[in-house]
């Protein structure tokens, strides 16, 4: 008998599993693992990543960052958290799949197993409390959540799969050596989106003074789990740690305020709907039960009131944390529906917390139960296509290495990140100045431009082993935006087609005037232009009227 | 050697076939527009990268835990290690590309030498 209680169980995960990735990525990546160019990404964080990611593949190391990523600084010391790249390029010499395909599919992939992890952890407080909260964690895949996936915050959602990871460990404190398992856990989530490493450390300090207070003593053995995890967390992510209080902390120093809202897609508390009673009635139950559901209930509160901390000091990342919100506040819906439908029936089989766990999954599902959160079905190509994704791997095939890339007016370019998929130096004009020119019916040879590149680390490099300095702060005046000479530039790329014709048309016009003076148009397909400028530096280009 | 690691291997080693099998049909029809060879390769991948060496680190807590739970956790597990060694190897000298075999036969090794270990202390 147990052995078939099992095997349901097992069965019971095997699906879910397969629904969650059909859910999410399925549709998403229109049913295929491969495709001809980055698919399905919707903004320019997907493509830093992305690119990121390929440099590393391209370097076989973290060392450096790209000179094309940090707008065209060579040397610069390789600083953003790095277990997600690497994840994604070990994945993707051994698949032969493109990185741009293995990046976002790990995202995924972890994100089911963060479902599969929480409800483990639930599981040994409540086997038919975690089968009825397995289904909540699919409204990732809602309509102010999907972004998480889409737009690229995809270190803060592998960060917060090891996060849950640490979640577990608590639960397993007692295990012989749990400390080992702390430690990695919390070095890779710090190695991978570092604030989800801070709140990590938040949950365990406050897992600490828990338990205390409910063992009514102080444990030596968790004691020491804690110190040992925290001291093989030190040594493990040591080299890093020096880099992020070196580069993002004096960067990026993070001040407390407060963001009633934020400036992409996210969820509220009230978006739950109906499951927001089941949540509260979660939250009262489980601390009625709290000496035997400590783990679940203190990682969900901790997670709600750390999701909600954007009201209270922690901005935007408390709105990061939001994309898990399904997953960890699963136990609370789940454990809440779990015990008020007790009160009904009193003896409980587990059969049944399957089909309300189906039911769930089943009003998630069909858009017109009322009162419910729904999946969001998504299905597109996104911002990439295969003419510009053609155009830009040109440029990376046939240019020097050292070719600076001039890029005019394009719709997709204002997601600057795209065009680190040419893997050159890249200067992008600023479509204000392009706009005055078109107005004034002027062709000029200078325009504002912008260096654009991950600018945030202000391309760090070591005066010794503890200390950085920042070669964007050292540039000459200039360097990264203002009037910038296009007879400089090795190659010129203009879009043949945009949403306003008119930029269209005077691109086209540009690219003639420069043709007349000698450039050669090397590539074109149906929406790019690619010229070489013959004649870098001297006059490349009539300044007139038209 | 000992003989009960080897007990629990021979066991447990049926059921990572079989979750090798139910992943490529998953995968199949999830990503039913891919080419099989694709899908395998990718299935695969994981097992190699993620799966195998989370099992075999998991076989120190064989006794307190059960298989889906080490599995679960020791995908994670093997993600956090390969990743956090694949980049400080990177680092050290050898590229990224030779990582993909090294470390999770090393990962596995290590894995199983610290059950064997257990069992023998």
């Amino acid at each position: 008998m147990v052995q078939i209680k099992l095997d349901i169980e097992k069965v019971f995960l095997v699906v879910f599993f397969g629904l969650f990735l059909l859910l999410g990525s399925g549709f998403l990546f229109d049913h295929k693992l491969r495709h001809d160019f980055p698919y399905a990404y919707l903004a320019s964080d997907a493509f830093q990543h992305e690119t990121r990611a390929e440099s590393i593949k391209d370097m076989g190391n973290y060392r450096n960052e790209a000179s094309y990523i940090v707008m065209g600084i060579e040397g610069a010391v390789g600083y953003y958290p790095p277990v997600l790249y690497h994840l994604s390029v070990l994945l993707s010499h051994l698949s032969g799949l493109e990185v741009y395909d293995t990046i976002y599919f790990t995202v995924f992939l972890f994100a089911a197993l963060a479902s599969l992890l929480m409800y483990i952890i639930i599981r040994q407080f409540s086997r038919n409390a975690a089968i009825i909260s397995l289904p909540v964690s699919l409204l990732v895949f809602s309509n102010g959540l999907y972004s998480g996936f889409t737009w690229g915050n995809w270190p803060a959602l592998l960060s917060q799969f090891f996060l849950i990871g640490v979640f577990w460990c608590t639960a397993r404190i007692d295990l012989e050596k749990s400390f080992i398992l702390l430690g990695i856990f919390l070095s890779a989530s710090f190695m991978t989106h570092t604030s989800e490493a801070l709140f990590a450390l938040v949950y365990l300090l406050l897992f600490f003074i828990c338990s205390t207070l409910i063992e009514k003593k102080f444990n030596l053995k968790t004691v020491k789990s804690l110190i040992l995890g925290g001291v093989l967390f030190l040594m493990l992510a040591f080299y890093y740690l020096v880099i992020f209080k070196g580069v993002w902390v004096p960067r990026q120093p993070f001040a407390f305020s407060s963001a009633a809202v934020w400036d992409n897609p996210t969820i509220y508390l009230f978006d739950f709907k109906v499951l927001l009673i089941f949540m509260i009635a979660g939250i009262i139950f489980s601390l009625i039960f709290i000496k035997k559901s400590l783990v679940p209930a203190l990682a969900s509160l901790a997670m709600l009131l750390i999701g909600l901390g954007n009201y209270y000091g922690f901005r935007e990342k408390a709105f990061q944390l939001r994309f898990f919100w399904p997953i960890f506040l699963s136990f609370l819906i789940g454990f809440g529906i779990y015990h008020m439908l007790k009160l009904i029936v009193k003896e409980w089989k587990q059969l049944y917390s399957v089909i309300v766990s189906s039911v769930i999954v089943l009003a998630i599902l069909i858009n017109s139960v009322p009162f419910m959160p729904h999946y969001s079905r998504l299905e597109t190509s996104g911002i990439m296509d295969p003419y510009h994704w053609e155009a830009f791997k040109w440029i990376e095939k046939n240019t020097d290495r050292k070719s600076r890339i001039y890029f005019f007016y394009g719709d997709i370019y204002d997601q600057d990140a795209v065009l680190r998929s040419t893997k050159r130096t890249h200067a992008l004009v600023i479509p204000e100045d392009y706009a005055d020119a078109i107005g004034k019916k002027e062709i000029r040879r200078s325009y504002d431009t912008e260096l654009p590149g991950d600018g945030g680390g202000g391309a760090p490099y070591r005066k010794s082993f503890f200390s950085f300095g920042f070669m964007t702060e050292e540039a000459p005046p200039g360097y990264l935006t203002g009037k910038k000479d296009i007879c400089t530039y090795d190659y010129l790329v203009f879009d043949k087609v945009a949403r306003q014709p008119v930029f269209a048309q005077f691109n086209l016009l540009m690219a003639a005037e420069l043709q007349n003076k000698g450039a050669t148009k090397v590539f074109e397909n149906p929406v790019s232009i690619i010229m070489r400028n013959n004649k870098v530096g001297a006059d490349c280009i009539e300044q007139r009227s038209f | 050697m000992n003989k009960e690691v080897f007990e629990i291997l021979k066991k447990e080693l049926k059921y990572i076939a079989l979750i090798f099998l139910l992943l490529v049909i998953t995968f199949k029809i999830i990503y039913f527009k891919e080419d099989f060879f694709i899908v395998l390769r990718v299935a695969f991948s994981l097992f190699w990268l993620f799966l195998l060496p989370g099992y075999f680190i998991m076989l120190y807590w064989a006794e307190k835990l059960d298989f889906a739970e080490r599995i679960i956790v020791g995908s994670g597990l093997s993600a956090a290690i390969i990743g956090i060694s694949s980049y400080y190897t990177g680092l050290m000298g050898p590229g990224i590309k030779h990582h993909v075999i090294l470390l999770p036969l090393l990962v596995m090794a290590l894995g199983f030498a610290a059950a064997i270990a257990k069992k023998k202390g």
